[in-house]
């Protein structure tokens, strides 16, 4: 059964059958083939022969999905399928837009208020994240449906903190 | 000596003053806000106050709730760290008049240094050489532009009282200056309870150099060499090492003697840092005093051999410098990487969170400096520094490998880190030539990527961890996205731990 993982921006297809000799397993990865052969594997630290060369891989679970250490390289694998199922219906493309923060942060400022018309790269509101601000700013131009947060609230990746309906005309 | 000593601040800085002091057999006391009841500083200490909420002005900022806990625990000294209220000449009066110790500079010597306009006419009126720039701060926007036109583009804005980069900012058009002043103000208002800004010309491409003093309250004053400090992002330092590949021994006497003479221009007592822009034709201007232990702090110690957060200890108690400048030699070649919570493949914007596994590098010539653990939360209120990975080799390029090495077992998952980064940083044929400026990242390292083949490894790794897990979905405790504590994905954490090490 092929699955679909997603790294960053980039999906991955991955297959797992048995492969040739015992505890041996073939991996396919985006149509590529790898032999892996597990040496040792339990909490957390896997020892393993990947197109027999030795590999420390070491793993841990956030709820975002599963983070993979090899050689200073740190990756977050997560479940492709399972995230489009939890992101639900979208809403028409182009015709609303929502900011949101790409790292968690506090609210600083807000600069609009609801029913505001707003251009392309206004600045909606104002994050800080470990004391450095960012600004926000409106994908399209429109009219600001809803602001959903107030200053001073933590707030995450994902949470939409201004909604706004796509209008050309702003009415003067 | 002190019995009891507070330590004013958190994270790695905090976890390597309590090891001093409990070397020195004095015990320590941590405060701690709400965003940090589980953190390693608060496991560390001997004793631990609970001061206040997680934003920092209700914390590690707050003056009243920190003089409270040090008298609630009969500490007679407090040691500020860097940041927070590290450079703040009431907080250090304030301790004076409390009856306890406040270890590092007089406040008299911090008002001269830390606001960095007065430190510049003071610097200059003692022969030292300083950037062309503005002697004053200035509010009014006009004036401002005027100052900028006058001083040419590009020039930089800076808070009067800032440091680690935070209210600064480079403006290279004079469009863009109203806005980067508005925002630079806001971040220094922020981090240091003060706006004030002003300009000074923007070098190109200068080597960042910065002198590490030692002075006693008996006028006896030392340096400990350089170190270089070039590599930045965000003008944050992220790479430091010494000897600096720049300095030979004409100039390395010279800019010691510039430090040595600022640090008895403003009656500096305790450990400081001078730094110094150094261009490339070898002319050096004063550009601040850090008024306390630098972040980077531990290369010095490596080549020196001397501990300078216990120097501190000895001074702020009134013992005399037990060496003099003939006595001390660097040996061997170290280098720091820092390890912060940020994500170097977008702009190295910050990366909150949970660790999720964490595991220190060793060997030889290793030192970890770190003020996290598996299960550590980073909280978003504060600066995202996670721990210091340092080496010390036998020349540079033994050193550089060691690095590489050591950031190769140096295991942070959970936020993101820059440890790839770091090791393409250290791998870079620049770097590897000792040609490192401030603007070194943007100018070698903009068109950096992660390495593919890694990705391969890591959908290998998620494969073996759900095999590990049996169940294994990972993903299925999504309901709780922030992080529930009786979730048993966080108890997974912990299982980590025993496990893994």
């Amino acid at each position: 059964m092929s699955e679909r993982l997603r790294i960053g921006e980039r999906m991955h297809e991955r297959s797992v059958s048995s492969g040739s000799g015992e505890g041996a397993l073939r991996v396919d990865i985006d149509g590529r083939s790898y032999d892996v052969e597990v040496c040792s594997s339990g909490g957390g630290r896997h020892c393993v022969l990947i197109d027999g060369k030795l590999a420390t891989l070491f793993t841990a679970r956030s709820p975002e999905g599963t983070w993979v250490w090899w050689k200073g390289h740190s990756r977050l694998v997560a479940d492709a399928e399972r995230e489009a199922r939890r992101a639900g219906p979208r809403s028409a493309a182009g015709t609303s837009a929502g900011v949101s923060p790409a790292t968690p942060a506090v609210v600083t400022a807000i600069m609009v208020k609801t029913g505001d018309n707003v251009a392309e790269g206004q600045t909606l509101v104002v994050v800080t994240a470990m004391k450095m601000e960012t600004c926000l700013v409106a994908q399209l131009a429109g009219r600001v449906r809803a602001i959903n947060t107030v200053v001073g609230a933590k707030v995450r990746p994902g949470e939409i903190l201004v909604e706004i309906d796509r209008c050309d005309i702003v009415p003067s | 000596m002190f019995t009891r000593v507070l330590i004013a601040n958190r994270g790695e800085i905090a976890v390597r003053i309590t090891r001093a002091l409990r070397e020195m057999g004095i015990a320590s006391v941590a405060v701690y806000s709400e965003a940090d009841r589980g953190a390693r500083h608060v496991a560390t200490a001997d004793e631990a106050v609970l001061i206040g909420e997680a934003d920092a002005s209700a914390s590690y900022l707050n003056v009243d709730r920190i003089i409270a806990a040090a008298h609630r625990t009969r500490a007679d000294a407090i040691h500020p760290g860097y940041g927070f209220l590290a450079e703040n000449p009431s907080f250090a009066r304030r301790v004076a008049d409390e009856g306890m110790v406040f270890i590092g500079p007089p406040p008299e010597a911090m008002l001269k240094l830390g606001n960095k306009t007065t430190a510049r006419r003071l610097m200059r009126d003692s022969g030292v050489p300083v950037t062309p720039g503005m002697d004053a701060t200035e509010i009014d926007m006009e004036k401002l532009a005027a100052h900028a036109d006058r001083l040419g583009y590009p020039v930089v804005i800076k808070a009067a009282m800032g440091g680690g980069g935070k209210g600064m900012r480079v403006v290279a058009d004079p469009g863009d200056l109203r806005d980067a002043a508005g925002r630079a103000a806001s971040e220094a208002h922020a981090a240091f309870c003060d706006a004030s800004i002003y300009l000074e010309k923007y070098l190109d491409r200068p080597r960042h150099v910065e002198l590490q003093i030692l002075a006693d309250s008996y006028g006896n004053v030392v340096h400990l060499f350089e170190r270089d400090c070039s590599i930045q992002r965000r003008h944050q330092k992220i790479i430091e090492e010494t000897p600096s590949p720049a300095l030979d021994e004409d100039l390395r006497r010279r800019m010691g003697a510039a430090a040595v003479a600022v640090a008895r221009a403003a009656g500096y007592v305790n450990a400081g840092t001078v730094e110094f822009l150094l261009t490339e034709s070898g002319e050096f201007y004063f550009l601040e005093v850090n008024a306390r232990l630098q972040v980077e702090h531990p290369i010095t110690e490596m080549v020196t051999g001397i501990d300078l957060v216990r120097c501190q200890l000895e001074i702020a108690a009134g013992e005399k410098l037990a060496f003099n400048q003939e006595d001390l030699t660097s040996r061997g070649h170290a280098i720091e990487c820092r390890i912060y919570a940020e994500d170097p493949t977008r702009g190295f914007m910050p990366s909150p969170g949970r660790v999720a596994l964490a595991l220190s590098p060793d060997g030889p010539g290793v030192r970890y400096d770190s003020g996290i653990w598996t299960g550590s939360d980073v909280p978003v209120h504060y600066d995202p520094i996670l721990s210091k990975l340092i080496v010390l080799a036998e020349d540079r390029e033994r050193a550089r490998v060691r690095m590489i090495r050591a950031l190769q077992d140096c295991v942070v998952l959970g936020v993101r880190t820059p440890i790839e980064f770091l090791i393409a940083v250290l791998g870079s044929q620049p770097f590897i030539a000792g040609q490192t400026h401030t603007r070194f990242i943007e100018q070698h390292l903009s068109e950096w990527c992660p390495d593919e083949e890694a990705e391969r490894f890591a959908l290998i790794g998620h494969m073996l961890d759900r095999r590990d897990q049996g169940t294994g979905l990972p993903g299925a405790h999504s309901a709780a996205p922030g992080g529930d504590p009786h979730s048993p994905w966080q108890s997974l954490g912990d299982w980590d731990i025993v496990h893994a090490r």
